[in-house]
């Protein structure tokens, strides 16, 4: 348990090391959104409820429409939920049949979900830093959340 | 074999132990019951438990997305299950989907809170559960009736395993035993025998008491036997002594009442056997008279100091004598042998009689004399009177000389016949010897009696004496009296005093009295 616990600080650290690292290169995931969405800042819960199908709408009302940068989704997902991708798959998986709700639409690359935010003002999407352009919305980078778990998680 | 439960050793051990066997199982199902039912209703509670958490995390999807349709989905699943009565997913306040009854009883509902699947503390809803009570109640109930049962039979079979034991170990040893020694004929010295395989064990060693004791009976039988054979002989020996006994034998205690007699008995009493044995039978005082009073004294004194006795008693009714030899018989009885002495008593007191009685005038001689005098003074009586008389008759030598021997002898008879005449009854008269004569009488103390009879006998001597039609002869007395009292004086002092006297009446000129006087001396 101990040894397990030592891991999981020691690739914490490699972790924030690593990320501090791609934020000054850019690498930072950031969320986005249309500039008229009417948003200018996101909790972590309402990117959760949001991205996990919970809520359809923004918390300024508008129809959202979460868009997964593919190539990014893990990481994405490891830093808002803290589950791995396995883990989500499975989640979507149960709710094929109901149908109430679905996975964010799947986005190759950046320049696609830029191309999607800044067409639709409910749609909401992550890029890295270096690929933001000025046709959204740079809401909260995901190191600030990482930081914040780390604070809270780390004694 | 009035109750087969009471007579047969097996059965009864069996009904003791089946009674105790089904108690202790009703007493350990009575304990058990309800940990059982306890044990079971825990195992359901445990199942549902088990159920929820298969659910639990889809439900807190279902319930984080408010997917009614999952809900449903989830809930169907748990409904195929009997014991769930009804199930609920709540996401936050609103229901999402329900199924069946939740009933109102408390106690078998299951409520579990769904976290969100991505923030473990926040709540998103709750899942609840309802048991089928009456579903885990029958499976309590058959549950604990196969444990009931598996006991009952466990006791039965535990029960039939004791009887067997039972019967095979003690039963039907016991059994061939007592069958033996049923027919055993103890008397022509037969054993038992040890049933086979019960050599070394306690079945043995019964047989092996049995078979002592036998032996130690049939020796005492024979050697009582031999005892008894032996004193019935001797008690006919002595029965026939008893019966055939000349003398009475008789058993009284100090009442008189005869407790056994033999024949001689009833002779000698002149009893006859229905008497005694009647039921009024007489006691022996009513057979003796006037001798019940001293034969009483005299039995309880032989009881008294344990000492034998005997008594000789006088029957005045038929006029006999009896002798009777009593001993103590134990136990406040007294044996008496008792014999007829009446011809002994005549025989010897005619001999008696004989000796002291002078023939010739069958008046008393010297001898009677004697003993009439030392009777009369030897004995206890202190103080009585009496006189003693001497009579000496003169002229006799004469007659004898003249007339013959044979005169004498009718003057001495005559002279007796006239002393006799004279006297009273009760005065002893004797002739001593020769033509001596002495008249002793008791209880006479006054000189005028014996003056008197002196006169009168000198006044019949002063005529002539017929002897026969043709001869008359005369003769004179000298007459000395004496006084005295019992206890005071002794017999040869008396008849000194009486000859002495009779001596003076000689000297004074014969045919005449004298009177001895103490205060002449």
């Amino acid at each position: 348990m101990a040894a397990r616990t030592l891991r999981h600080l020691i690739l914490l650290a490699a972790l924030a090391w690593g990320c501090q690292a791609l934020a000054d290169d850019g690498a930072e995931l950031v969320l986005v959104v249309h500039p008229d969405s009417g948003l200018t800042t996101l909790s972590r819960d309402e990117a959760i409820n949001i991205f996990m199908g919970r809520h359809r709408q923004l918390p300024s009302g508008i129809t959202a429409l979460p868009v997964d940068l593919a190539p990014a989704r893990a990481e994405f997902y490891q830093l808002l939920t803290d589950k791995t991708l396995a883990q989500i798959n499975s989640y979507w998986a149960r709710l094929v049949f109901s149908g109430r709700a679905s996975p964010p639409r799947q986005a190759q690359d950046a320049a696609e979900v830029l191309d999607i935010v800044a067409n639709s003002r409910g749609a909401i999407g992550y890029v890295r830093r270096r690929d933001l352009s000025a046709g959204v919305r740079p809401l909260v980078g995901l190191a600030t959340w990482r930081n914040l778990q780390t604070a809270s998680t780390a004694p | 074999m009035s109750n087969p439960i009471r007579s047969r050793l097996a059965l009864r051990s069996t009904a003791i132990i089946t009674a105790l066997l089904l108690g202790l199982g009703l007493v350990v199902i009575a304990i058990t019951a309800p940990v059982i039912a306890r044990q079971e209703s825990a195992s359901q509670h445990r199942q549902l438990e088990g159920l929820v958490n298969t659910v639990e995390h889809t439900a807190a999807i279902a319930s984080f997305l408010g997917d009614d349709q999952l809900a449903g989905e989830i809930l169907d699943g748990l409904s195929n299950n009997a014991t769930v009565s009804g199930a609920l997913i709540r996401a936050g306040e609103q229901v999402l989907a329900s199924r069946g009854d939740l009933g109102g009883e408390e106690t078998g509902i299951i409520r579990r809170p769904l976290m969100s699947p991505f923030n473990r503390d926040e709540q998103v809803g709750e899942v609840v559960l309802a048991s089928n009570q009456g579903v885990i109640r029958e499976q309590v109930k058959a549950a604990t009736l196969l444990a009931s049962t598996l006991l009952l039979l466990l006791v039965i079979a535990l029960g039939l395993c004791v009887i067997a034991v039972v019967v095979r170990m003690i039963t039907r040893p016991i059994t061939t035993i007592s069958n033996r020694l049923h027919g055993l004929k103890v008397e022509l010295g037969q054993k038992l025998d040890i049933p086979n395989g019960n050599e070394q064990d306690e079945v043995g060693r019964l047989v092996r008491d049995v078979n002592a004791m036998i032996d130690y009976l049939v020796n005492l039988l024979n050697s009582e036997k031999a005892l008894r054979r032996e004193k019935e002989l001797n008690e006919r020996k002595f029965r026939a002594i008893f019966e055939n006994a000349q003398s009475a034998i008789f058993v009284t205690d100090s009442q008189g009442v005869l407790l056994s007699s033999n024949p001689a008995f009833l002779r000698l009493f002149d009893v006859s056997p229905q008497q005694l044995g009647g039921p009024n039978p007489p006691l022996l005082f009513d057979l003796v008279g006037d001798q019940a009073g001293p034969l009483q004294a005299r039995l309880r004194q032989c009881l008294d100091n344990n000492r034998g006795t005997t008594v000789e008693v006088t029957l005045s009714q038929p006029g006999r004598w009896l002798e009777l030899i009593m001993n103590p018989g134990g136990e406040g009885t007294v044996q008496v042998i008792a014999n007829d002495i009446t011809a002994f008593k005549h025989a010897t007191s005619k001999a008696e009689q004989k000796a002291s009685t002078d023939a010739l005038t069958g008046l008393g001689n010297r001898l009677g004399f004697e003993q009439r005098i030392h009777n009369l003074l030897d004995g206890d009586a202190r103080g009585e009177p009496f006189a003693l008389i001497y009579l000496d008759l003169d002229r006799f030598k004469e007659v004898n000389d003249s007339h013959g021997h044979q005169a004498g002898d009718a003057v001495l008879i005559k002279v007796g016949e006239i002393l006799r005449a004279l006297a009273r009854k009760s005065d002893f008269i004797a002739r001593l010897g020769g033509d001596e004569f002495v008249l002793l009488l008791e209880g006479v103390d006054r000189e005028d009696v014996c003056t008197r009879l002196a006169t009168e006998f000198l006044a019949v001597l002063d005529q002539p004496l017929a002897l026969n039609d043709t001869l008359s002869v005369s003769v004179g007395a000298s007459i000395g009296i004496a006084f005295g009292e019992t206890g005071a004086v002794s017999a040869e002092a008396i008849i000194a005093q009486a000859d002495e006297a009779m001596y003076r009446a000689k000297e004074q000129g014969r045919h005449r009295y004298c009177i001895h006087r103490p205060s002449a001396h």
